[in-house]
C-alpha cells in the first residue's frame, strides 16, 4: 500500500495544482509581503484610500431575536418571572425559521412569509403575557395602567410608549414615532385597557427598526455613502457583537450621554461589554462554527452493532458524550481567552487537558479536570493541539475518518479551497476485509491516474497524520479491524506518516499531531484564516480582502502580535465597526 | 346536495392503523360533525421527496408484463400502461418490492387510487438534487455550468395562482412545507412572490408540528370578544412610514434596504389576509404531541421515531387539507430511513448500490420504510370521504418522487409513485409505463451522457409530468410556460448547453409535446 502513497507524494505537486485554485501564487511568506494575486494570503494589505464594504440592513439572526426578546421581556416585567414567559413563546417561536448555516449563521439575511408569520405570533403571545393581569400591567406601564383616573390616560400611554419603544427599537423615539405608536397616527382613541397595552406592544415587536437592524448614521462628509453611526447604533453593534442581544442600560446611556462616541469611553464600554458572560457564550459558539462540532456525530449512535461495540470495549459511549467533547473544546479556547490571554500558537499546541467528565477523561486516559485547578498535562507523546482532541478527531465509529478530518483542517482551518467531488465515484476497487482505514483510502481514492487523487492528496494527509487517535478519540499505536459481527480480523501498527502539505510548498513528511499544528502554527496561513473567519462571524458577511484589509490586517495583527482575546477584541475597535457604508448602486 | 364529512367516518378512516399519537382522533372533539367541515372544490396537493434515489427497476416498479396496454406516441415509440396488481402474501400486500405494506392498509381500494409511473426523465444530469423534483433544476450541486435559472417550483406556482387559489378566504397558508430546508429544500419562490420579482429563495420548512397545527386551525370566534382596530395595519404602517422617509433619514436606505422593506410589506399583506381568513372546523383541538421532540440526537436515524415524527406532521396536512385552511404541502424527510448507520450513507451506500448488491438492499430497505411510515400513513388518512362518495384523497394528488433515477445521479426514470386522482384528473389504479422501450441511445448520466445500464429507456421528459401535475390543478400552460419553452423546468436542450447531446435518446417530439396531457394517464 505504500507504493501508492509513495507515488502519490510524487505526483502531489501537479495534483494539487488541479485541485486548488491558489497554486502558483506567488510565495511571498518569507518576506512577510501582500501578494494580491493569492486568494488565500498569510497577511492583508491596508490602503485606507479604498473604501470599506457595504454594510446591508440585517434581520435580527434568530438566535439575536430571541436573545433580545429575553432581554425585553427582563424590562417589562423586572419583578415577575421572565423565564416562565419566555417559555410561553415556545410553540409560537417553532414557526420562525432557523438561520441556514451558509458558512455562519449570522450570513442568513433571508426573510421570508414565515418569518412575518411567525414575528406576528410572537409578539401576539407576548403581548398577552405581559398584559396578563393587572400586576403584570402595572409592572409593564405603572400604576397609571390600573387605577381608575381617566385623565392620564393618554399621558400613561404615551410615556409607556416612549420607554417601551425606546428598548424595543433601540433608540429614543422622536415625537412622530411616539404619536404614531400611541395611537394618534391612526386616529384609535386611547382607552387604558390591557388590550390597548397589548396592542402597542404587538406593533413595536414587528417594527422595521425591532426585526432588522437599521443603521440611518450620522450625517455624511465627503463620501455621500459613508455614514460614522450614531451613539446607539454604535451601542447596538456592540451589543449584537458580544452579546448577541441588545444593548442593556448602561450602553443605553453611554449612548444618550455621548461617551460611546469617544474612544476611551468606547473602549470602557468594549472592556466592559467583553466582560459580561455573555460574550463567552458569543464566543463560544463562533469557535463551534468555525470547527463545525455541530456536525460531530452522536457518539453513541452505533452502539448496540457488534463492531462497534466490539471496538469500543469498556469505552462504550453514552449519550452526553459528543456534548462532553464539544465542551472540552469550548474551554480549551476559554483557558487561554479568560485565564491566561494565551496566543492563537498556544491553543494549536496545548498539551493540557480539559475533560472535566469521567467518561472523557477515560476516553484520554486522564483524571477528570477540576476547573477550579490547573489542568493536567497529556503524557509526552501521545496527544497535543487543538487539533487532536477528541472533538477533532473521533466519528462515532470504528473507522476513522482522514478525508473529513482533512477536509475540515484544509478548508476551515487554513482556508484553501476545494472543488466539488464529481457526482460519481465510480466502482469501488476490491478491497480486502483486513485493510486499515487508510490502506482503504488509498486504494479508492488516489489510484494513479485518477482525477481523486489530485484533491484527496490535500485532505487525506492532513487525516492520516492524526491516525493515532481511533473513532472516539483514544490514543492508539495499532488499528485494530472488526468484520460486522464484531470479529476482530486484524490488529496493525498505525501508519501516521503523510506529507501534508500545510504550505504547498512544504513537502515535509510528518507523523503526528503535534508535528502537523507546530507546521501549522509556524506557516502563518491559518492565523490568517482565523482571523478571516471571525470578520465574517462579527461582521455577518464575506470580507473582501481589498475593501475589508485594513480591518483584517488590525485583526490578524493583534492576533499575531498579542493574542486570541486580543484579535477577538480588535474587530470591534476597527474604524469599519464604527461606520456604514451604503450601497451606491 | 353535497354529502358532507361524517366525523365517525373519518374517525374509523383514520384510527387503527396510525402507528404513533395522538392520531387525528386526538384533534377532533366530541362536538365536530360532519356539517362542520367544509370540502374542497378544487384539487390538493402533496410532494414527498426522498433523497438518493438508485432504486433498481426490479425493486421499484411492477414486471413489465403486468404493463402491457400499448399506444403509439410518436413514430417508433410506444408507451404502455396496465392495472396495478396487489399480491398479498400474509398481512403484506404489495405492488413492488418498494411499493408495500400491511394489507389492511395498501388495501385494493387504495390500489386502485395509485399510479406507478416509469419512464419520466430529466434530460441532464443531477447532481445532488432537491429543487428539481418540483421544477427548480437549478438547486442542483454543480449544475452551474449549465446555466440553469432558478426558478420558482410548481407548488408555489399553484400557491401564488388565482386558478388554484380562486378563493382565498379559507386559506390561512397558502403552502406547508415540513422537512429539510435551506440549501436542501424543495420549494423556491421569488423573494416577493406576490409581484414575482427579487431572488429565488428556498421556502422555509415548518419546525413544530404543534405550531404548524396553530397555524392552520382557527378557533370559533368568540362572538362577545369586543372588536379591536386591526394591528396588522399598524404594523403596515411603521413600514409604510420608514420606507417613504416619516421617521428620518430614509434617504439613506440604500436600494437593497428599500427592496427588503418592499418585501415585508407585500409579506405583511398576506398575513393580513390570513388574518382575515374564517375558517373553523368545529371543536378541533390541538395535539399534545410535537414532532420536533422525535428522532434528535443519537435517535436521529431512529425508523421508528422518524416513523412518529412524520406521521404527526401527516396528521396538520390532514388536518389541514380536512379544515380547507390549505391545499398544499410538500415534505423533504431526512437522508435515509435504515438503521445501518454506515459512515456516510450517501457515498458508501447510495453510491455503491450499482456496485454491490448488498449497498442495493439497504437503498430498497429505506425507500421501502418511507414509502410505509409516511407516504402509506398518509394516503390512508386522506382516504375518507368528502363528499358524494369521493374522499380526501380522491381530490387530492400525493406525489412521492426520489432525488436521482434508478441510479444514484442518473436522471433517467425518476420514479414516481401517486395516490389520489386530483378531483378525477387522472387515470389511477394503474402502472404507466413511458420509455420508448425499443431506443437504444445512450442517455444523460452524472458523467453527461454515458452507456445504457440495466436495459434503461429513454422515456419523456419529467418536465411533462410537472406541466401535467399543474394541469391537474387547474394551472394551465398560459400561467405556467416560459416563453420558447413547453413544459414546467428548463428543457435543457443540447443546442443551448453544451454538456449532452440528448437528440437521440430525448428527440424534439418530446420538448415540443412537454405541456400535453399524458397519453392513457389524463382522463
Amino acid at each position: 500500500m505504500h507504493n501508492r502513497s509513495a507515488w502519490v507524494l510524487g505526483a502531489a505537486w501537479v495534483a494539487l495544482a488541479g485541485c486548488v485554485g491558489t497554486i502558483g501564487a506567488d510565495d511571498t511568506s518569507d518576506s512577510g509581503g501582500y501578494d494580491p494575486n493569492d486568494s488565500n494570503p498569510r497577511v492583508f494589505h491596508c490602503d485606507t484610500d479604498t473604501p470599506i464594504s457595504a454594510s446591508p440592513m440585517r434581520r435580527l439572526s434568530y438566535r439575536q431575536y430571541v436573545n433580545t426578546l429575553g432581554d425585553l421581556v427582563g424590562h417589562l416585567q423586572p419583578q415577575g418571572n421572565p423565564a416562565a414567559i419566555m417559555a410561553t413563546l415556545d410553540t409560537p417561536l417553532t414557526l420562525l425559521p432557523h438561520d441556514h448555516d451558509h458558512d455562519y449563521r449570522n450570513f442568513d439575511n433571508d426573510s421570508s412569509q414565515a418569518h412575518i408569520d411567525a414575528y406576528w405570533e410572537v409578539a401576539i403571545a407576548l403581548a398577552g403575557e405581559v398584559t396578563a393581569d393587572a400586576a403584570r400591567l402595572e409592572q409593564l406601564a405603572g400604576s397609571c395602567a390600573t387605577d381608575s383616573d381617566a385623565s392620564n390616560d393618554a399621558a400613561c400611554v404615551e410615556e409607556f410608549v416612549r420607554r417601551f419603544g425606546m428598548l424595543a427599537l433601540r433608540r429614543p423615539l422622536s415625537d412622530d414615532e411616539v404619536a404614531f405608536y400611541a395611537g394618534d397616527a391612526v386616529d384609535d382613541p386611547i382607552s387604558v385597557a390591557p388590550e390597548s397595552f397589548a396592542e402597542r406592544v404587538t406593533v413595536l415587536l414587528q417594527a422595521p427598526q425591532f426585526v432588522y437592524r437599521i443603521e440611518d448614521g450620522m450625517p455624511a462628509g465627503e463620501d455621500p455613502d459613508l455614514f460614522p453611526l450614531s451613539g446607539y447604533e454604535l451601542a447596538s453593534r456592540l451589543s449584537y457583537l458580544l452579546w448577541q442581544s441588545m444593548p442593556d442600560q448602561e450602553l443605553f446611556d453611554a449612548a444618550a450621554n455621548g461617551t460611546l462616541d469617544t474612544e476611551d469611553g468606547f473602549a470602557a464600554q468594549l472592556a466592559r461589554v467583553w466582560n459580561d458572560p455573555r460574550t463567552q457564550v458569543t464566543i463560544d459558539q463562533f469557535f463551534s462554527e468555525w470547527l463545525r462540532l455541530e456536525e460531530l456525530p452522536p457518539m453513541d449512535a452505533e452502539m448496540g452493532t457488534p463492531a462497534f461495540d466490539a471496538f469500543a470495549g469498556s469505552d462504550a459511549p453514552g449519550p452526553e458524550l459528543t456534548a462532553h467533547m464539544t465542551e472540552e473544546v469550548m474551554d480549551l479556547f476559554r483557558y487561554y481567552i479568560w485565564n491566561t490571554e494565551g496566543s492563537f500558537d498556544d491553543v494549536l499546541l496545548s498539551d493540557l487537558s480539559f475533560a472535566k467528565t469521567a467518561d472523557l477523561a477515560a476516553i484520554y486516559g486522564m483524571p477528570p479536570w477540576n476547573p477550579g485547578s490547573a489542568p493536567d498535562v497529556f503524557p509526552t507523546g501521545q496527544r497535543a493541539g487543538l487539533l487532536t482532541r477528541a472533538a477533532l478527531v473521533a466519528s462515532a465509529s470504528a473507522s476513522t475518518r482522514p478525508v473529513m478530518k482533512g477536509k475540515l483542517i484544509r478548508t476551515r482551518v487554513l482556508c484553501d479551497e476545494l472543488p466539488d467531488p464529481p457526482a460519481d465515484l465510480g466502482e469501488l476497487p476490491e478491497l480486502a476485509p483486513d485493510m486499515t482505514v487508510r490502506e482503504r483510502l488509498d486504494e479508492i481514492t488516489l489510484q494513479p491516474g485518477s482525477s481523486c487523487a489530485g484533491c484527496h492528496v490535500s485532505m487525506n494527509a492532513l487525516g492520516y497524520v492524526t491516525e493515532s487517535f481511533d473513532g472516539l478519540g483514544r490514543y492508539r499505536t495499532s488499528e485494530k479491524v472488526f468484520d460486522q459481527e464484531g470479529n476482530q480480523v486484524a490488529d496493525k501498527p498505525v501508519d501516521t506518516t503523510a506529507v501534508p502539505y500545510v504550505s504547498y510548498e512544504d513537502d515535509s513528511p510528518m507523523d503526528s499531531g503535534l508535528q502537523l499544528s507546530e507546521a501549522i502554527a509556524d506557516d502563518g496561513k491559518a492565523h490568517a484564516c482565523l482571523t478571516r473567519h471571525y470578520f465574517r462571524y462579527s461582521y455577518g458577511r464575506v470580507e473582501d480582502l481589498e475593501r475589508d484589509g485594513c480591518a483584517l490586517e488590525g485583526m490578524r495583527g493583534a492576533l499575531v502580535d498579542t493574542s486570541l482575546r486580543a484579535m477577538l477584541e480588535q474587530a470591534a475597535m476597527e474604524e469599519a465597526f464604527k461606520l456604514r457604508r451604503r450601497d451606491s448602486e | 346536495m353535497i354529502k358532507t364529512q361524517n366525523r365517525r367516518q373519518f374517525l374509523q378512516g383514520a384510527a387503527g392503523f396510525t402507528l404513533a399519537l395522538p392520531i387525528l382522533d386526538s384533534l377532533f372533539g366530541k362536538g365536530a360533525d360532519a356539517g362542520e367541515f367544509p370540502y374542497a372544490t378544487n384539487p390538493r396537493f402533496v410532494c414527498m421527496v426522498t433523497d438518493h434515489g438508485g432504486v433498481y427497476p426490479e425493486y421499484m416498479w411492477p414486471s413489465e408484463a403486468t404493463c402491457t396496454n400499448a399506444t403509439q406516441m410518436a413514430p417508433g415509440h410506444d408507451v404502455h400502461w396496465g392495472p396495478l396488481q396487489r399480491e398479498v402474501v400474509g398481512n403484506t400486500a404489495r405492488l413492488s418490492d418498494v411499493v408495500q405494506g400491511p394489507a389492511n392498509l395498501l388495501t385494493d381500494t387504495l390500489a386502485s387510487k395509485m399510479m406507478l409511473v416509469r419512464g419520466l426523465d430529466v434530460p441532464f444530469r443531477l447532481s445532488h438534487n432537491t429543487g428539481g423534483a418540483l421544477g427548480n433544476f437549478a438547486r442542483s450541486d454543480n449544475n452551474n455550468e449549465f446555466n440553469i435559472a432558478p426558478r420558482p417550483t410548481i407548488d408555489q406556482v399553484m400557491a401564488w395562482s388565482d386558478s388554484f387559489y380562486p378563493d382565498l378566504p379559507n386559506i390561512l397558508m397558502r403552502s406547508m412545507h415540513i422537512g429539510r430546508g435551506g440549501d436542501r429544500a424543495l420549494s423556491w419562490n421569488y423573494s416577493n412572490p406576490a409581484s414575482e420579482t427579487g431572488a429565488i429563495e428556498a421556502m422555509p420548512s415548518t419546525n413544530g408540528s404543534m405550531a404548524l397545527f396553530n397555524q392552520i386551525f382557527v378557533p370559533p370566534a368568540d362572538p362577545g370578544e369586543p372588536q379591536r382596530p386591526p394591528v396588522v395595519d399598524r404594523v403596515f404602517e411603521s413600514y409604510t412610514r420608514l420606507r417613504n422617509g416619516n421617521f428620518g433619514h430614509a434617504s439613506r436606505l440604500s436600494t437593497a434596504d428599500r427592496s427588503k422593506l418592499d418585501d415585508h410589506l407585500e409579506r405583511i399583506f398576506e398575513l393580513e389576509r390570513k388574518l382575515n381568513a374564517v375558517a373553523s372546523c368545529g371543536d378541533m383541538s390541538a395535539p399534545t404531541s410535537e414532532a420536533e421532540d422525535y428522532a434528535n440526537g443519537s435517535a436521529s436515524q431512529n425508523p421508528a421515531e422518524l416513523a412518529t415524527k412524520f406521521q404527526l406532521y401527516n396528521d396538520v396536512i390532514v388536518a389541514a387539507f380536512i379544515c380547507g385552511t390549505s391545499r398544499l404541502a410538500t415534505v423533504h424527510p431526512v437522508r435515509n430511513w435504515h438503521t445501518d448507520l454506515a459512515n456516510a450513507w450517501h457515498q458508501d451506500v447510495a453510491h455503491q448500490a450499482q456496485y454491490d448488491p448488498a449497498m442495493e438492499q439497504l437503498l430498497v430497505a429505506s425507500h421501502g420504510t418511507f414509502f410505509q411510515s409516511v407516504f402509506l400513513d398518509l394516503v390512508s388518512k386522506l382516504d375518507v370521504e368528502e363528499a358524494n362518495g369521493q374522499t380526501f384523497l380522491d381530490n387530492t394528488l400525493v406525489m412521492w418522487t426520489q432525488e436521482c433515477g434508478e441510479v444514484t445521479h442518473h436522471p433517467v426514470s425518476l420514479p414516481v409513485v401517486t395516490a389520489g386522482s386530483a378531483a378525477g384528473y387522472f387515470n389511477t389504479g394503474r402502472c404507466y409505463d413511458y420509455r420508448n422501450r425499443t431506443n437504444t441511445a445512450l442517455m444523460p448520466n452524472s458523467n453527461g451522457m454515458g452507456e445504457v445500464w440495466m436495459g434503461a429507456r429513454p422515456g419523456v421528459l419529467y418536465q411533462q409530468w410537472l406541466a401535467n401535475i399543474l394541469m391537474s390543478m387547474n394551472v394551465m400552460p398560459s400561467e405556467f410556460e416560459h416563453p420558447g419553452e413547453r413544459g414546467y423546468g428548463d428543457p435543457y436542450r443540447a443546442d443551448q448547453h453544451s454538456q449532452s447531446d440528448v437528440t437521440q435518446s430525448h428527440p424534439d417530439y418530446l420538448f415540443d409535446q412537454a405541456s400535453e396531457p399524458l397519453p392513457f394517464m389524463v382522463s
